[in-house]
């Protein structure tokens, strides 16, 4: 795979469970709590725990519509965030060729709540409710919001969404097809995912315990992170340096099974293959790996292989302890703690992992919080349906 | 360098294949399926175009295809045509990216879903319809069935879907990630988006968009599946011809730089709420047709007009649009017989919901 | 039907086996062998299959796993719940 050239990061928005922007959430991580609960944003008969968001986020004065999905609402306040870090003036987005490339599950679903009872009463389903649905989802609301003009990409690659989102939006940059791409990823807590989870015997019914003997499943969470990636022409402009650089992107398939990791771990090797040649780093160049670690028996089993065979000694963990699992979200989320904590130079423990699975090789995940040395890491994710996405990042400096 | 179009794989209302598709642009008209709705004020019947893809099984085990949906198997048997017809089933196709474009995903079985886990609050759902109803589905079963190891991507921008998965597929050639891409669309009809063409077009007491304006085939929601493979080339090789350019944008905020010396296939589907609004951005006389009297009222349409391009490419022919086409008020020059394609390109021009365009230029080889 | 009877009924239409009739399905065979060429999904979809059917709800595989062995060792499983 050929190298590429790397893409500013010029302002980063994150929101979880664990924080409502991105210096809280990783505060928090350091912290080493969790707080996860059944779930109150709709109402289920189930009580596995999940990491909701319970403050009310949305700065509605600052946005011009609040008749939206929650998806948008937490999309969209990331993107606040990302452009006031970003210090960029708002007309640039009007102005520029500025394109929005997000990844969401449930923002591209009908899961319009009325709109299903409309139907299942008995009563004919609204028009209204239909037409929301064909307009709504993360993407359209933040290029609606922001009055940008270029192109719009919503992915729907399950739990690597996020990650891809951002990997497709640095080729916009590089190829000179947009001057800034407002990229991440954004999902809600959704009854559907909730429910579909449990009926796969994945949920766990205590808080999740990545790579640990005892895992029994993922709790699922909710966010979204929000990145702003600028070319070098308004880099110049902007007189700032960036917050950081994607290097390098790499996904692959499995094609192997729509809901089990491939046990050779081939598709995910593959990812990490190309997101390393692309970014000419070789493994002695990555400080850590923010693994996908969602707590499952299979995922966890496969991903420490994988990553003891590449990267072995190179520290790992998992974040999904302190948000839960937030599906299209968890690839933007994860990159953009894997950012913080180069910045901060420390990574957190990874919360849940008490006791070694002795199936897995004998490399543990960071057991308490430690200081790292480098400016570039990895942020990995693997998905339902066996895709596997590599992000590289990096604190260092990148000119072009 | 050239993005070459090698195979067509489509299924819709029309039929199975290239050929079928070919048929009904000679014929100017698709079979339309009638499907019964049961609603509070009693049953009503609503036309639908239906796709039938028992063909599958002539290239994949039936085994394999037990848990697979109508949704998905539409889409498989679109990647298997498409691959057929790039004489590429059972060569190394080298490195190939797969990218999945649709508007609603798994409609039905989501609906289903929705039905059983909010409506009823059941705290149970199937594990087999739920891994069904997620977005990737598709674009996964291609990949697992074909072995496919590289990139997946599967996009779900409502009717920007089609320009959105072109514009990475492209990308991915030109970056040269892959050295094959199979890219393409797919969309299921479901009773809810019946009812809701009903509603919008047949209920008498929801606005109209097109009032007198409307043909018996406008609008009818269709399903189905239309696939591509897509490779680099130094030189343009391919009889269906590159592909040369992918735009999108927004209307409203900033207009649309739409190609020179070419013919217009324009998405006006009845769904976007801007069949109207073409005609002010195409120049005087602009030649255009439309084909979505053959393939319905479907967010993945414009993968249709693709296919119809390529094979006017091929062919040398403008296909004959729909007759009384509904966004034209008269300034536009129809086609309304097969023409000579000359050295004119093709441009496949969706004008979106929320004031979004996609348009994708093709052009023949020869020029 | 007895419990084995609605339970090869279940498996051949809930998991769309329509190369196998539900007698052919041997009470002591494996349910995961190479015959029926079951997978993960077809697990949790068997599980979920019961839960609907019998009422009986199956928490985890390290539950799962022993019942779902066979015909025989599901129906026993049920049989000491019901």
């Amino acid at each position: 795979m050929k190298p590429v050239k790397p893409v500013a990061i010029a302002g980063i928005g994150c929101i979880c469970s664990a924080g409502l922007i991105l210096k809280d959430c990783i505060d928090f991580l350091y912290k080493g709590e969790r707080h996860p609960a059944p779930p109150v944003n709709f109402s289920t008969r189930l009580t596995f725990p999940v990491f909701e968001i319970l403050e009310d986020f949305f700065p509605s004065d600052l946005i011009k519509k609040t008749n939206l999905l929650r998806t948008c609402k937490l999309a969209l306040t990331a993107t606040l965030e990302a452009i006031s870090d970003a210090e960029l003036d708002r007309k640039i987005l009007e102005n520029k060729r500025v394109g929005v490339c997000i990844g969401t599950n449930v923002g591209s679903s009908m899961n319009n709540e009325a709109f299903c009872l409309d139907d299942g009463d008995g009563r004919d389903p609204f028009i209204s409710p239909v037409k929301r649905f064909l307009i709504s989802n993360p993407t359209s609301s933040i290029a609606a919001e922001f009055g940008t003009t270029g192109p719009l990409q919503t992915v729907v690659n399950a739990c690597s969404s996020g990650s891809d989102a951002l990997g497709l939006a640095a080729s916009w940059i590089r190829s000179g097809i947009c001057d800034v791409v407002i990229a991440g990823g954004a999902d809600e807590m959704y009854q559907i995912t909730y429910t579909g989870f449990k009926s796969l015997l994945i949920n766990d019914d205590s808080p999740c315990k990545p790579f640990d003997i005892n895992r029994k499943g993922l709790n699922l969470g909710e966010g979204a992170a929000i990145f702003i990636l600028v070319s070098e022409e308004i880099l110049k402009e902007r007189k700032k340096d960036p917050r950081a650089y994607i290097l390098g992107y790499g996904s692959a398939s499995d094609a192997y099974h729509h809901t089990k990791t491939r046990p050779d771990g081939k598709g995910l090797k593959v990812a990490i293959q190309e997101a390393m040649e692309t970014s000419k780093m070789v493994p002695s160049d990555i400080a850590f790996i923010n693994a996908h670690g969602t707590g499952t028996l299979d995922n966890d089993l496969v991903e420490s292989c994988v990553l003891n065979e590449i990267f072995p000694g190179v520290p790992f963990f998992s974040t999904k302890g302190y948000t839960g699992h937030t599906l299209g979200a968890a690839g933007a989320i994860e990159a953009a703690f894997t950012i913080a904590c180069l910045e901060q130079g420390m990574v957190p423990a990874n919360v849940g992992f008490t006791t070694p699975d002795p199936k897995m090789p004998p490399a543990y995940p960071v057991q308490q919080n430690s200081t790292i040395n480098g400016n570039t890491a990895l942020s990995e994710t693997l998905a339902f349906g066996g895709n596997n996405s590599v992000l590289v990042l990096s604190t260092g400096e990148h000119p072009a | 360098m050239k993005i070459s179009i090698k195979g067509i794989g489509v299924l819709g209302g029309f039929g199975c294949g290239i050929a079928e598709l070919e048929e009904a642009l000679n014929a100017g008209k698709s079979s339309v399926s009638t499907v019964v709705i049961k609603t509070t004020a009693g049953d009503i019947d609503v036309p639908a175009f239906l796709a039938n893809a028992d063909m599958l099984e002539s290239f994949v085990d039936k085994r394999n295809l037990r848990r697979i949906d109508h949704y998905t198997r539409m889409a498989l048997l679109g990647c298997y045509l498409a691959l057929e017809d790039a004489d590429m089933l059972d060569v190394d196709r080298g490195h190939m990216g797969i990218v999945v474009a649709t508007g609603y995903g798994a409609t039905c079985n989501t609906f289903d879903l929705q039905h059983s886990v909010i409506t009823e609050a059941d705290p149970f759902c199937s594990p087999t319809q739920f891994s069904n109803s997620v977005h990737n589905v598709a674009a996964t079963q291609i990949s697992i069935l074909l072995k496919e190891l590289g990139p997946n991507l599967s996009v779900s921008h409502y009717d920007m879907s089609i320009t959105s998965a072109f514009s990475s597929a492209c990308q991915w050639l030109q970056e040269e990630r892959v050295e094959t891409v199979l890219v393409g669309g797919v969309d299921e009809f479901c009773k809810i988006l019946g009812y809701f063409w009903h509603c919008l077009y047949n209920a008498g007491n929801e606005k109209v968009d097109f009032a007198g304006k409307k043909s018996p085939e406008h609008a009818i929601i269709g399903e189905g599946a239309n696939f591509f493979v897509l490779t680099r080339e130094k030189e343009a090789a391919s009889p269906y011809g590159f592909i040369e350019a992918v735009r999108m944008g927004n209307f409203e905020r900033k207009g649309i730089n739409l190609p020179e010396n070419a013919a217009f296939f324009i998405g006006a589907d009845g769904y976007s709420g801007c069949d109207d609004k073409y005609e002010s951005f195409l120049s005087e006389k602009a030649k255009v047709a439309s084909y979505s009297h053959l393939y319905g009222g479907i967010p993945v349409g414009m993968g249709f007009d693709i296919a119809i391009a390529a094979l006017g490419n091929k062919a040398g022919t403008v296909f004959k649009s729909a007759e009384s086409p509904i966004y034209n008020q008269g300034r536009l020059d129809v086609i309304e017989h097969d023409e000579d394609l000359g050295s004119k390109r093709i441009c496949c021009l969706k004008l979106g919901a929320g004031g979004s365009f996609g348009w994708i230029g093709l052009n023949r080889s020869n020029f | 039907m007895t419990i084995k009877e609605k339970l090869k009924k279940i498996i051949v239409e809930a998991l769309n086996l329509d190369d196998i009739t539900p007698e052919e399905i041997k009470d002591d065979e494996p349910l995961f062998g190479k015959k029926l060429g079951l997978d993960s999904i077809d697990a949790v979809e068997i599980v979920f299959q019961v839960e609907q059917h019998f009422g009986i709800g199956i928490k985890n595989m390290k539950e799962g796993r022993p019942a779902l062995q066979s015909i025989n060792t599901l129906a026993a499983f049920i049989e000491a719940r019901l």
